[in-house]
Parts: C-alpha cells; structure tokens; sequence
C-alpha cells in the first residue's frame, strides 16, 4: 500500500524517454527567449575553445621557449609572448564564462516560469471534476516540483551537451595531432568510463530511490509524533516510540551506507582510470620522448589534456539521468495543460445581470466523472426557490445536499435537466457573472496566508475596511476578531493553522458577508462552531437571509427551523419538501430526523 | 514579502562543537576516516612529483645522471593509484558510517527530547517549527559534519601542503602562488557569505510563489465560489516577477564578483609560465619542476571553487546546531516522581489547587521576525491568548463518579483536568490519586491509568490496531477486537478493506470524525484506566453516529471515576458531582438538582450552554 506522499515520491522519482512531442513543446517555451539562447550557445563554443587552448599554450611555451631555444633572448621574448597569450585567454574565458552563466539562467529560469504560469492559469480554469478525481499533491506538483525538476534541463541542457562534446572531441583531435599512438592509448580509458558511468547511473538510482524513501519515513515519524506530542505522553509511549525510531533511524543509516557504497565505488573507480591514462603517458608517452619521438611538451599537455576527459563524462552520465526524469515531470505537465475544463462559457454566454433570486431546477439529474455509469447522484431534482427565500436542505450524508448546493454555483453541470435563474438557463449565463453573486460558506473553512482582513475582503477586494468591520459587526464577530492578536491585522498562517476550527468559521462566514452575494450557501457552515456562538450568529443570520435567496445545509435541525421551503433529501432524490410545520404534521422521514434531534 | 536582505545569522563556534562532540561518540571511526583521507591526500600531492621528476630525468643527458630507467617511475606512480583507489573505495563508507551514526544520535536525542517536553513547551512553540528544526536543520548539519570530515581538511591541508612543495622548488614561484591563492581565499570567503542571505532570500520568493500554488490548490472551491481566479493569477505573476527579477539581480551580483576572484588565481598559471619560464631558460630550474608547479596550480585551482560552498555550510551549520542544541537543552520541566502507583479505586483529591501559565520566555535578542528555513528561532504564537488559570480549586471525586465540569469558554476547564495526569503542575495546592500527591508518582504508571479522549482525535499513521493497542503494544487480537466492540468501532472497522490490518492515512482511507472519535473510544478502553478524562466535543456528526458515540462513552465510564467536560444535558444531570467555574475559581458544587435550586449563575450557564 502507498500513501499520497509515497506516489509523489514515485512520481518524482520516476523516468522515462523524451519523445519527440514532448521535446518541441519544451522547445516552443524558449522561444521568446531565442536570442539570448543563441548568445549563449555562442558563448559556449568560445569559451571550450578558449579553454582547449590552455595546454596548448604551455607545449609550444615548453617545446620553443623552454627546451630546444635558439638564443637566451628569443627564448625570453617568447616565453613572455606566450604567457600574455595566456593571460589573454585566461581574461576571455572570464568574460565568456560569465556571459554564459547570466544567459543560461535567463534562458532557463524564464522559460521554466513562463510553463509554471501557464500551468498555474490552466488550474485556474480546470473545473472542479478536475480536483475531485485528482489528489492534491498530484496537482500542486506539477505546477511545483514537476516545473523545478526541469531546471536542470531548460537552463544547462545546452550548453552543457554542447560543451562536453566539443571538449571530447577537441582533446581527441588536439591530440591525434600531436601523436595519434598515443592518443589510442590514451583513448583506451574512454571505454570502460562510460560503462561505469552507465552502471553508476542505474545503481545509483536504486540506492537513491531506497534512501529517498526512508528519509521520508524518517521525517514523517518525527513528525508525527511532534504533532502527536500530547496523545504520545497521554499514554506514556515514549521508550516504546524511541525504539521505534531508533530502527528507522538504522535503516536509513544502512540505505545512506549503500548508495555510499555505490558511489565510492564509482568515484575511486573513475580515479583508477584517470591514473590508469597518467601512467600510459607516463610510460608509453616517456617511451616516445625518449626515442624523440614526440616533444616533452607534447609529454605534458596529453597529461593536462587527460584532465579534461573525464568532467565531460561525469557531465553527460548526468544529463542523460537529468532527461529522463525530465521527460516524465514534462509528460505529466504537459497533460495536464490538455486537460479540458469542464465547466467553461458557452459560445454567446452573457453575463448574468443582477440575480433577484429565482432559482428553479428543473427535472435536474447529476453524476460526477468518478460515480458509476449505472448510478446517478441526483435524479429528478425539481424545487422552486423565489427571491429572498430560505431553503433548508437536510438528509443524512450522501444523500445529495452539498451536490444540489454545487449545482447552483455550477462547479458542475447536469447532464438532464435545467437551472434558471431569473428565468435564464445558468448555463447560458457567464461562469464569472454567476460566481461573483454567491457568497459560499463550507466547512472546509478556507483561509489564504495573509492578514485577517486582506481574507475577509477575499470575495470583494474593493470593499474599505469600514465595511469589514461593519459586516463583522453585524455578525457579531467583531470583538473576536479584536481579541487577536493583532485585531484585523492579525497575520495568518498557512491555512489558517494559528486559529481554531471555530474561529476559522465565523472568519469565512465573514468573509461572505463582506461578500454582499446576491445569492447565499451554507453548507454545514455552523458544525465547528459550539452552540453558544451558533446562537448568537443566528440572530444575524435570520437577518441576511432576509435580504437574499439563501441555502443552508445544516444536520442540526435547530438551523433549519425556520427556513421558508426544506427539501429532504435521501439517495439523490427530493422525498419530502415543504415547511418544518407542514413536514411534521406529514410525519414521515422529516418528522422521523426531527424526533432524533429532539432526543438529543 | 520584503525585499531587503535579511542580515547574515550570527556565527557560534560553541554551537558547532556542541554538534561536533556528537562526531566525538565516534573517535576511532573518525580518526581512521581523517587517517586515510590523509594517505590520499598524500599520494595525489605526491603524483606531480613524480611525472615532473620523470621530465627531469629525459631532460637530463646520461653523462649528468645516474642511469635512467622510465618503468622505475611507472611502476611507482601505478601502485601509487591502485592504493588510492582502494583507499577511497574502503574510505567513503567508513566516513558515511561514522557521520550517519553520529546524525542518528542526534536525530534520536532531538526526538527523544521532543516527546519528552511537556505540554507548556509544545504550547508555546509552533509544530511545524519543530518539524523543520528536526529535519532541515539536522540536514544541514550532515553537510557540516561531511565538511568537517572532508572538505575542511581536504582544503587546508592541500593548500598548505602544496604552498611548501611549490617554494621547495622555487621561492619566487612560491611568492607567486601566496601573491594569487590569499586574495582570492579571501575574497571567495567574503562574496559567498554576502551572496549567502541573497540566495536565501531567492529560496525564499520561490517558498513564495510555491505557498501560492498550493493554497490556491487546497482552497480551489473558495477561489471558484468568489470567482477570484483572475486576481489569483495576477498574485501568482507578481511572485513569478519578483522572484524572476531577484534572482537575475543576485546571478549578477555573483558574476559581478566570483569569477573575478577565480580569475586573480588564474593569474598564478602566466605568471609562473614567465617567471618559471625565465629561470628555465637561464639554466637556473628544471623543465620537471616547472611542469609539477604547474600542475600543483591546477590542483589548488580545483579546490578554490569549494571554499564558498564551505563557507555557506559552514554559516547554515551554525544557525541549524543553535536551534537544534536549544531543543535538546532545554529542562525538562515534568520529572517522574519515585512511588508506584500505590492500588486504589480512582478517588481524586483536589486541595486548594491553583495554577498560572508560565509567561512565555522572551524570544531570542536579535532573532529575525518569521521567514523560512535558516531563521534563528522564534516562537509563533497561537492568535489566541485565552489561558485560563485556576484559584484555590479544591474538591473530592469519589472512586467510580462521574464529574462534570461546567462553565464559560476560558474558565479554566481543560487546564482542570490537564491537572490530573500531570500534563501541567499546580503552581500551588496539592493534587491527589488515592491519597498520593501526583507529582510523588512514576509518571508511566499514573498517565496509563488516567485516560484522556481529547477533543481533537490524533490518531496516528499506523494500523487501527495498532492505534487502538498504542497504550498497551502488546495486546493481543482478541483484546483490542472486544474494545473495539465496546466502543462501537468494530463494525465499521471489520468493513474496511484491511479489516484491523488497515492503515489509517493512506490513500483512499479517510476515517469520518465519528470513526475517529470511536477509535480513540477503545484506545482509552483498553488501558482499562482507573480514572477518564472527557472532553465532550460536539462533533459534527449526524445524529445516529452520535448516539453510537454517547453508547460507548457511557460504557467506557462504568466503574470508573470520570471527568466530563460537559456540553450536554444528559452528561450533566446524571453527574454524580457538577464544578461549575468561572475565571478559574469554583463557584458552585453539587448535583444538578441541588444547583438548579441555588445557583443562579448555574442556571444561567444550563440555560445557555446545555439545554441547547
């Protein structure tokens, strides 16, 4: 079994080929970019080529100047010409190196973001089918961890390839020039290098995978128990916890041990090699030097050249890892990019004017993406909901109410029946129009990190602090809000974690309060906050409904007493619907719910 | 977010040493990893020597030196790199070793001293800071004890010795490599920790713009109900530009200075190419000799890129091992008494009891407000402070009664009963289980006989039968099943997919709150405690779940001395013995009938609180 954080862990870890699809769309994003790519690629080609030179430098400085000089005084001018030569280079390899790093980044880092703005402005269209069928996690990375994941690609990718190609293939041909016997010697690293660093690569993947994983057990231990801290002591279970850990902690000690082993055998390996490839110039190299053969200079430059074989290598073992996993964080963006929103204006939609709040379903029948294709969520909806009315929806869980409450937003469509509003079918009406009049109110009671009032003006940024306060006071939430911290200013953190679930509440019932919908949902809106405050929100409750078509989900029967119209719902479908007298005095499955209530 | 650079942490040496002795738990392992570092050490400095010396020796006409033979030098140089190839292959798992035990040492002392703080430390100090502090941080501290096993010495001891081999053969040659080397040491020290606060601050805009992802993700309904997905895509791009436009700004701010600093090194390599050159050519050094130095150039060059990044470990270090250290340091304030829980019924004793939460200790003097990560640490604060005290409580609960405890939000309730298990102490007064102060008792015994239902169920990322046996780990099936059955849990558990086997957490496994609740039902049950502790949470729940939830309560109190904290009438009237507080004093006891009579603050609370 795998849980959330286990399949985002697959999933970062997770590789793939790069097909050729995939390949040009990340191309398309560097578009806007092209010319400081281009300065790039350029940048690099000169700065390998500058640093080819370097060796080369010194063998003519020793072969001419150094070793068989013809005069004392040619030979001090010349070493002198030679090291400005290489002064020179050494400044141009700075200012190209430098070039090329700023390029890179801007290439890269704009290209990326361009992506990361896409996806996000994507999400912002995706209906909410989109997030009930798809883990959170899954969503949040592709616009996070999927889009850094390409970092090393966008920004490196090319010039990196680019630079170790030309550098194997410069030493390679720098030195056939000079003798190309010993050049094959040398070049007899070559093979076994990359077999290792293929093998490196795979096993290194391996061990990483099994570290990765037990770090994350690791750390959801600890946390875990930080979180837990009060049960933990509530049963005294700390020698046991400890020893608990304590064996996580060992494995992960064991995994770090193996991808260890795994390296440090790479890495000495790659070191053997390099003295392997010395001592062949050493040795055969010598040889050649002393038959005169070939210069001394010659003798060291191939050792300086040597050098440069192997970060090439190392670089492109990594690039090749870096693209496949690349590849599969770009499949999974670039799906989601091509995933159509559901709910999206119809051709000719027209902004819905002011709602009075007459709503009527008619004959409305509704399944979501994930309900079986034999199973309906609703069916048969049908009620009446005249301006300034209250309906009240009650049933037990998963009867329907949260689903006839999403109609009315339209976070979904149904697939038979109509909804009207004001006598206008809502899918005729534009989707912003209709969300900008309807205040929600869910359990779920969301906060954005920020400032308590920068949350409350969420639903109406042009409302002045006066009326936040105005709202809150009509609510009654006022003098809570004043015994924070910093009153209004009060700082949120993430998801409002430093308030109570209660205190959570009345905020988002705030927040849609200064609102002003024309239309109001409460769905199990009061279930967090205790009686006390249930009753004293209510007074101000009854007056807000007053104004405007409402709905309210409540299990507490208390809430709902007073509603205009109430439907009962059981299995998708409407049973019972009228006034809480007229529904008693039918005594059926309302009276039934009541009754239960009552005995509380 | 503001854009000014946050000021560099404050550097401690104590801190890192109290990090370092954890490395010293090891000596023999550390010693042998910093031995055979040096062996390599030794060997790469002495393999320039012996390809310059061979350079010398072809130079050299047979009539000036003794009789040439080239595989002496071969011969010597591939031994030289088979045994440092075997020495890095043995050396990287015995440093891993000893660096991930001395880690595991600390990650466990970090644990151990986090569950073993008591309530008022966890009250004050934000989770998630801690969570961060045992994991970020402790990973910070990996990278320093892998400097300290590795780079640092690498770096110090090459450069050192290479700077001698280098004036061995030459002074002025030697004056070159000191006149290039100290400058840009120098300099690299200084730009990386400048740059450091900066690409934090970089870090820190990406945290940014990923907190707008994902709470525009988790609040998507919200977002969608107020139709602010336009607003919403704006604040994301001022984030993407801010965070685009400082890291441009910081990438300039380095190619403004690293390279530079790497390029006055590169200066050594021309220098000594003329100066070298010069002396050659003047018959005064040899060709080998001015090849080695050249190379021993290009192995300090090698090492002049790490000096940042030691650096930047080193600054992060010291910051990661004072927060950590703060935890493992700080007292712990609840201490196990001597006396076993002497056998008894459950009566408890409260003898004019009263108790005032400690002010919280100020933060630390110079501590950064709240940003991410490397901050140094300050405690956020709930954005509520009502902490209710207690004055002169005193009462007697008889073994097997049932107690409620009635009053306004903020009366002191909760702190009440926290009492009992000692997740607090009195600050006066006497707090007594069958006639034995609770603080004269091992605290194991006490807090498993004293079982408390919080109002917000934790259960933990286990199987349910593990959950519910976590009191007591060795019970058997048979047990945990019959609690499971009291507590009206085993019907919906046998349902799950894996039965009792099911891991709660875990995908597709969402437990409702009144499965949760029932669970945490026969977790208490099991322990078979001699006193419960309620706290009467209302749910939401919907009513025939309730009435599930109020079965197994009542079953789980029979015959034992219980603490309700009460929000329902039922609770209330069949209590044996009502508190009723307010601002932490008592101001009324008795039964319900009793109080209704003569109460008339009762009264009011019974009104307004319960008969809802």
């Amino acid at each position: 079994m795998a849980s959330p954080h286990d399949i985002e862990l697959e999933e970062q870890l997770a590789q793939t080929r790069m097909s050729k699809t995939i390949f040009l769309r990340l191309i398309a994003y560097l578009r806007p970019y092209r010319r400081t790519f281009a300065l790039n690629l350029v940048c690099t080609v000169l700065a390998t080529v500058s640093q080819l030179l370097g060796p080369k430098f010194i063998q003519i400085g020793i072969d001419r100047y150094l070793t068989n000089f013809a005069s004392v005084e040619i030979a001090l001018r010349g070493i002198l010409l030679i090291s400005a030569f290489y002064l020179g280079n050494l400044l141009l390899g700075w200012f190209l190196s430098v070039a090329q790093v700023k390029s890179a980044i801007k290439v890269g880092q704009g290209a990326m973001n361009d992506l990361r703005l896409a996806v996000f402005e994507h999400i912002q269209r995706l209906s909410l089918n989109y997030f009930d069928k798809t883990h959170q996690g899954r969503i949040i990375a592709r616009a996070d961890t999927d889009i850094d994941s390409l970092d090393r690609i966008m920004t490196w990718g090319a010039n990196q390839m680019l630079a170790s190609l030309l550098t194997l293939l410069g030493v390679i041909v720098v030195m056939l020039r000079y003798d190309w016997r010993l050049c094959f010697a040398v070049s007899l690293v070559l093979p076994p290098l990359m077999v290792a660093t293929r093998l490196f690569h795979q096993h290194g993947m391996t061990a990483y995978r099994r570290v990765r994983a037990q770090t994350s057990k690791l750390t959801a231990a600890m946390a875990e128990n930080i979180a837990g801290v009060r049960v933990v002591q509530a049963f005294s279970r700390e020698e046991e916890n400890l020893v608990r850990f304590q064996e996580i902690n060992a494995t992960h000690g064991e995994y770090m041990l193996a991808a260890s082993r795994v390296f440090h055998t790479y890495m000495p390996f790659l070191g053997l090699m390099s003295g392997l490839g010395s001592v062949i110039v050493l040795g055969y190299g010598g040889t050649l030097v002393l038959r005169g053969e070939i210069t001394v200079g010659e003798l060291a430059a191939f050792a300086l050249y040597l050098g440069m074989f192997f970060g090439p290598i190392q670089t492109m073992g990594d690039l090749y890892n870096a693209v496949l996993s690349t590849a599969a964080s770009a499949e999974r963006i670039f799906g989601l990019l091509d995933t159509a929103p559901q709910v999206r204006d119809r051709t000719g939609a027209q902004p819905l004017p002011p709602i009075r709040g007459h709503i009527v379903f008619d004959h409305v029948w509704l399944r979501y993406d994930t309900t079986p294709s034999d199973q309906w969520v609703l069916r048969d909806i049908c009620f009446e909901a005249k301006p300034g009315e209250t309906v009240a929806l009650v049933g037990h869980t998963g009867s329907g109410k949260t689903s006839v409450i999403s109609l009315i937003a339209r976070f979904y469509e149904p697939q038979r029946g109509r909804i009207t509003m004001d006598g206008m079918d809502v899918l005729d009406a534009t989707v912003e129009s209709l969300h900008g009049q309807i205040g929600i109110v869910t359990q779920e009671n969301f906060l954005f990190t920020g400032t308590v009032m920068e949350n409350l003006k969420f639903g109406r940024p042009s409302a002045t602090d006066e009326d936040v306060i105005a709202a809150s006071k009509t609510l009654g939430t006022h003098e809570m809000i004043l015994r924070f911290a910093d009153g209004y200013q009060t700082r949120v953190s993430e998801r409002g974690g430093n308030f109570s679930a209660g205190e959570r509440q009345l905020l988002t019932f705030t927040r849609a309060m200064v609102a002003q919908p024309r239309i109001l949902i409460l769905d199990e809106a009061t279930s967090a906050v205790d009686v006390q405050t249930e009753r004293v929100i209510q007074r101000a409750l009854e007056e807000l409904f007053a104004r405007r078509t409402s709905f309210v989900v409540a299990h507490r029967l208390s809430t709902v007493r007073h509603a205009h119209r109430i439907l009962v719902l059981e299995g998708g479908q409407i049973i019972e619907q009228g006034t809480h007298d007229e529904l008693l005095a039918r005594a059926g499955h309302y009276a039934k719910l009541h009754a239960e209530f009552v005995r509380e | 977010m503001t854009t000014e650079a946050k000021p560099a942490p404050r550097f401690k040496t104590r801190n890192l040493l109290g990090v370092l002795s954890f490395l010293g738990n090891y000596p023999g392992w550390a010693a042998l990893s910093l031995g055979l570092l040096l062996v390599n050490i030794a060997i790469e400095m002495t393999l320039p020597q012996i390809l310059g010396n061979a350079i010398n020796a072809m130079r050299l006409p047979a009539e000036l030196g003794p009789a040439f033979d080239l595989w002496d030098f071969v011969q010597v140089f591939l031994a030289l790199v088979m045994v440092r190839a075997g020495v890095g292959y043995i050396l990287g798992p015995i440093r891993n070793r000893t660096i991930q035990r001395a880690l595991g040492d600390l990650r466990a002392a970090v644990y151990n001293a986090l569950q073993r703080l008591a309530f008022p430390y966890h009250d004050r100090v934000n989770s998630g800071e801690l969570i961060s502090r045992a994991t970020t941080d402790i990973w910070r501290i990996q990278d320093f004890l892998f400097a300290c096993l590795l780079l640092t010495v690498d770096i110090a001891v090459s450069l050192v010795v290479i700077t001698v081999l280098i004036f061995q053969v030459s002074t002025v040659l030697g004056g070159v490599t000191l006149a290039t080397m100290l400058p840009t040491l120098l300099l690299i020290g200084m730009f990386a920790s400048k740059l450091q606060p900066q690409w934090r601050q970089v870090h820190d805009l990406h945290g940014a713009m990923t907190t707008v992802i994902q709470e525009n993700i988790a609040g998507v309904r919200v977002v969608k109900a107020f139709a602010r997905e336009q607003a919403e895509v704006d604040k994301f791009r001022a984030r993407r530009a801010s965070y685009l436009d400082t890291l441009l700004i910081t990438v300039n701010y380095w190619a403004a200075r690293v390279p530079l600093a790497q390029f006055i090194y590169g200066l050594s390599v021309p220098l000594v190419l003329w100066i070298g050159g010069r002396q050659v050519i003047e018959g005064r050094l040899l060709v080998g000799d001015l090849a080695k130095v050249i190379f021993y150039l290009m192995a300090i060059g090698h090492r002049m890129g790490m000096v940042g990044q030691f650096t930047n470990i080193v600054q992060n270090a010291s910051a990661s091992a004072e927060r950590i250290l703060e935890i493992i340091r700080e007292p712990q304030t609840i201490r196990s008494g001597p006396r076993p829980l002497p056998p008894g019924r459950g009566e408890v004793r409260f003898e004019n009891v009263s108790f005032q939460y400690a002010e919280a200790p100020a933060t630390q003097p110079g501590a950064a407000p709240s940003s991410t990560e490397a901050k140094p640490f300050a405690p956020t604060p709930s954005a509520r402070h009502i902490r209710a005290a207690l004055h002169d409580v005193s009462f007697v609960a008889a073994p097997g009664q049932t107690v409620a405890i009635v009053g306004p939000t903020g009366s002191g309730k909760s702190t009440l009963v926290n009492l009992i298990p000692r997740f607090y102490d009195p600050t006066a007064g006497w707090v007594r289980i069958d006639d034995v102060d609770v603080r004269e008792l091992q605290l194991t015994p006490l807090r498993r006989s004293v079982s408390v239902i919080f109002q917000e169920t934790f259960l933990f990322s286990t199987t349910v039968s593990e959950n519910i046996a976590y009191g007591k780990p060795g019970a058997s099936r048979e047990e945990i099943e019959r609690c499971a059955q009291v507590a009206q849990a085993h019907e919906f558990i046998t349902a799950l997919d894996s039965g009792y086997d099911t891991v709660i957490g875990e995908r597709g496994v969402s437990l409702s709150g009144g499965q949760r609740q029932r669970i945490a039902i026969a977790r208490a049950f099991l322990m078979e405690p001699r006193i419960l502790i309620l706290d009467d949470a209302t749910a939401s729940v919907d009513s025939q779940t309730e009435r599930l939830i109020r079965e197994a309560m009542r079953r789980l109190c029979e015959g034992r001395t219980t603490f309700v904290i009460a929000q329902r009438f039922s609770t209330v009237k069949h209590a044996d013995l009502i508190l009723v507080l307010k601002d932490g004093r008592i101001m009324d006891q008795g039964r319900h009938a009793e109080l209704i009579e003569r109460s008339g603050f009762y009264r009011e609370i019974f009104e307004q609180q319960i008969k809802a």
